[in-house]
């Protein structure tokens, strides 16, 4: 075929009006982008906001590194609220199969002073199986239930009712030693590091 | 002068009806039904009566407005709604709100057996279907609403507590009652008629006495779980018999599996049929730590219609040469 | 202006050609964003929207894009316009967008935009294309939207997030329910449109016959 034959062809008209529509498409998309564009700043307060039920400023904490890891699990960011509360995201480990649960706690802070747990909530876990057995109810328990030996220094344990306060999910043993942990994880940190005058 | 009477064939009729087989079935029933009241009260004997007289009733409206008289009605009842009703009723636990065993007879006679075109003409057993329905639909109330029996357990030496059947019991791990616990049904939680195996063995003796069902295919499919059961269980013997004997096995795979519309037709098709409900129901009991017979049955009932080998016609050739006639006759072109 | 054509485009993309009830196509969404009212007639919503400027822009360049490659375009057309919505709902009502969750991408293989495109739009005129897409995704949004409040009333006790009663038969929430709930509308729906259709034709069939008698005895 010549050039011209070519021009004149239907393969040829394809390729053109298929790169015109694409370019024009592509063209209308970026100028919308940009427009409408949402950034990871925003899209980590919308969460938080979420998260903590009203609209805080807030700093993201720096945590040292040998801090990040303790017994029952490991830290993965802190923000500090305006109005005093934390809001901690803490994994937990020795869930089932070996998985994690990772939990956002949110932390009340009444003068400097830690005063107790203020909502619970799933971020996401690993390998886990019956995350639909933690209801509010069971969630609840992590606020209400013995506030006083949250703020004393008392841990979330499944086995010891005595010494820790107790708490169990029928149904799902290993999970909940790993949402445990990862609230507990979060209080040590509390009480090592953000309870000042201890 | 002697009388000529036409008529359309059949022209000899044998003993055996629908109606004469259901009602077999239901007097096999009777034991593990009584078991199940003495075990756990009137209760029991409420569900199963809800779920009875809801089933007749289903499918009898379901016949009055498909504009059937009701004198017509009550002459062809053949049992089958009954004994679905009861079944189903056998398989829910005694403490279930009313109105559970209602809506599952409504679902299973209206939707599976009604809207496919009747008695014979169901896709899946009813009774299963009914009871996946409510075990789908109210879940709160299926998996924890085992209550212990009246008498308790003989010779264990330990009692499982809350309610756990000890299927799930086993299966998690735990501890387990002693065989003759689990075979006569003391201090084992768990559905209405599925606890005493001793009394659902006695009705599957006078069924294979009167022919309803082949002894074969239950004894197959038990064996086979127990076998399977025991290989994932690292080739440990023992765990035979607590497999077998745990849960709704007895119970499904003597009335429920054997049902005649969802069984395959011929005995190749049996045997693979029920081996393979074997092996699933162990697989899943495995994987999933629940009582999957229903599941189980379920699945190879809607996989049914592949086994259903027919007998070759006289003169067909067998699948295999059918296959290498083409395998030829492929090449032969491609030589070309 | 030809009303009765209009109006029998209307119809036809609500009763006679409902996507979901008679066409069946678009089970996707229709299987999984029933479970609520307000997900059912949000996607309802979003696929009248995108079918109406799909149909009026693959209508526009009907006689452009060459018959070969007409796939690819339209595929193309429809992307550019099911990113413009999701770029908009995530910025203006994340609401919704949170709870389309991945089908809204999925928008873009919805069967039914592509199926009226190639069906009517690469046919016929602007305005009769934009109709019909108009019409046909409100049919779509009346259906899902039906199915949305039987499964949520159903199996969740309440009306568009207003709680109404405890009583709740989960089996209508889940996949199963969804399955069931489908096969249900679908026979009612097809049922009650051939009774209708069968009366129409009957009445239709007797003034003809009226005709044609009268003309006999003239």
């Amino acid at each position: 075929m010549t050039f011209k034959e070519f021009l004149k062809s239907k393969t040829f008209k394809c390729i053109i009006v298929l790169t015109t529509i694409a370019l024009v498409c592509g063209g209308l998309l970026a100028i919308l982008n940009d427009v409408l564009y949402i950034s990871e700043e925003e899209k980590t307060q919308k969460a938080i906001k979420k998260i903590y039920g009203k609209d805080m400023e807030y700093t993201v904490v720096q945590i040292d590194e040998q801090d990040k890891t303790n017994k029952y699990g490991q830290i993965e960011a802190i923000y500090a609220f305006k109005d005093g509360n934390y809001l901690i995201q803490a994994t937990g480990i020795d869930g089932y199969q070996s998985g994690t649960i990772t939990a956002w706690v949110v932390a009340e802070f009444k003068d400097g002073k830690f005063n107790g747990l203020n909502s619970v909530s799933e971020a996401s876990n690993e390998k886990q199986t019956l995350m639909s057995k933690f209801n509010k109810d069971f969630v609840n328990v992590y606020v209400n239930k013995d506030r006083e030996g949250v703020i004393n220094g008392k841990y979330f344990n499944l086995y010891d009712s005595d010494k820790e306060i107790g708490n169990i999910s029928s149904g799902a043993t290993k999970s909940t030693n790993a949402y445990n942990n990862a609230v507990n994880c979060a209080l040590y940190y509390i009480r090592e590091k953000l309870d000042g005058g201890k | 002068m002697a009388k000529i009477i036409v008529s359309d064939s059949p022209h000899i009729k044998g003993p055996r009806t629908t109606k004469g087989i259901m009602i077999d079935v239901i007097i096999a029933l009777i034991p593990a039904f009584v078991m199940g009241c003495v075990f756990f009260g009137v209760k029991a004997l409420f569900v199963v009566a809800l779920a009875c007289v809801t089933s007749v009733l289903t499918e009898f409206v379901f016949l009055l407005i498909q504009k059937k008289k009701i004198s017509d009605i009550l002459k062809e009842f053949d049992f089958t709604s009954l004994v679905t009703g009861m079944l189903l009723g056998l398989t829910l636990s005694s403490e279930v709100p009313f109105y559970v065993p209602i809506l599952g007879s409504i679902f299973a006679i209206a939707v599976i057996k009604m809207l496919f075109g009747g008695t014979g003409k169901n896709i899946v057993n009813p009774a299963i279907a009914g009871r996946i329905f409510v075990f789908i639909a109210f879940q709160s109330v299926m998996i924890s609403g085992y209550v212990l029996p009246s008498i308790n357990a003989i010779t264990s030496s330990n009692q499982i507590l809350g309610g756990a059947t000890p299927l799930t019991s086993m299966l998690n791990g735990g501890p387990n009652l002693s065989n003759l616990d689990l075979f006569l049904g003391t201090g084992v939680a768990g559905c209405i008629g599925e606890t005493s195996k001793a009394a659902l063995l006695l009705g599957a003796i006078y069924l294979v006495i009167k022919r309803v069902i082949n002894w074969k295919w239950p004894i197959l499919y038990i064996v086979t779980t127990g076998i399977m059961a025991v290989i994932l269980d690292k080739f440990n013997l023992s765990a035979f018999l607590p497999s077998i004997l745990s849960g709704g096995l007895f119970l499904g795979a003597i009335y429920m599996a054997t049902d005649y519309v969802t069984t395959p037709s011929t005995d190749k098709g049996c045997y693979i049929y029920f081996t393979a409900l074997g092996i699933l129901t162990a697989v899943l009991r495995y994987a999933t730590k629940i009582e999957v017979v229903s599941f189980a049955i379920l699945l190879m009932n809607l996989v049914m219609p592949l086994l259903n080998f027919r007998p070759r016609a006289f003169g067909e050739i067998s699948s295999w040469q059918k296959f290498k006639q083409k395998l030829s006759h492929w090449q032969s072109r491609r030589a070309k | 202006m030809n009303w009765s054509k209009y109006k029998n485009i209307a119809t036809n993309g609500v009763l006679k050609n409902n996507p979901i009830f008679r066409l069946v196509l678009g089970t996707c969404p229709t299987l999984a964003l029933t479970g609520s009212a307000l997900n059912a007639f949000g996607m309802g919503l979003a696929v009248t929207f995108i079918l109406t400027l799909s149909n009026t822009f693959i209508s526009l360049l009907r006689k452009v894009i060459p018959d070969e490659v007409r796939i690819p375009a339209y595929v193309l057309i429809i992307a550019t316009l099911v990113t413009i919505i999701r770029m908009l709902l995530e910025k203006y009502i994340p609401v919704l967008f949170e709870s389309f969750g991945v089908y809204l991408p999925l928008i873009v293989v919805n069967c039914i935009i592509l199926g009226r495109a190639e069906g009517f739009a690469n046919k016929n005129p602007i305005f009769d294309s934009a109709l019909d897409g108009f019409f046909t995704g409100i049919g779509c949004t009346l259906a899902m939207g039906l199915m949305g409040i039987v499964r949520e009333f159903l199996g969740a006790g309440s009306f568009f997030g207003m709680q109404l009663m405890d009583f709740r038969i989960e089996f209508f929430t889940s996949a199963a329910g969804a399955f069931f709930v489908y096969g249900m509308f679908i026979a009612i729906f097809n049922a009650a449109y051939k009774a209708i259709e069968n009366k129409i034709n009957k009445k239709n069939f007797a003034l003809h016959l009226e005709e044609l008698s009268i003309k006999e005895n003239n």
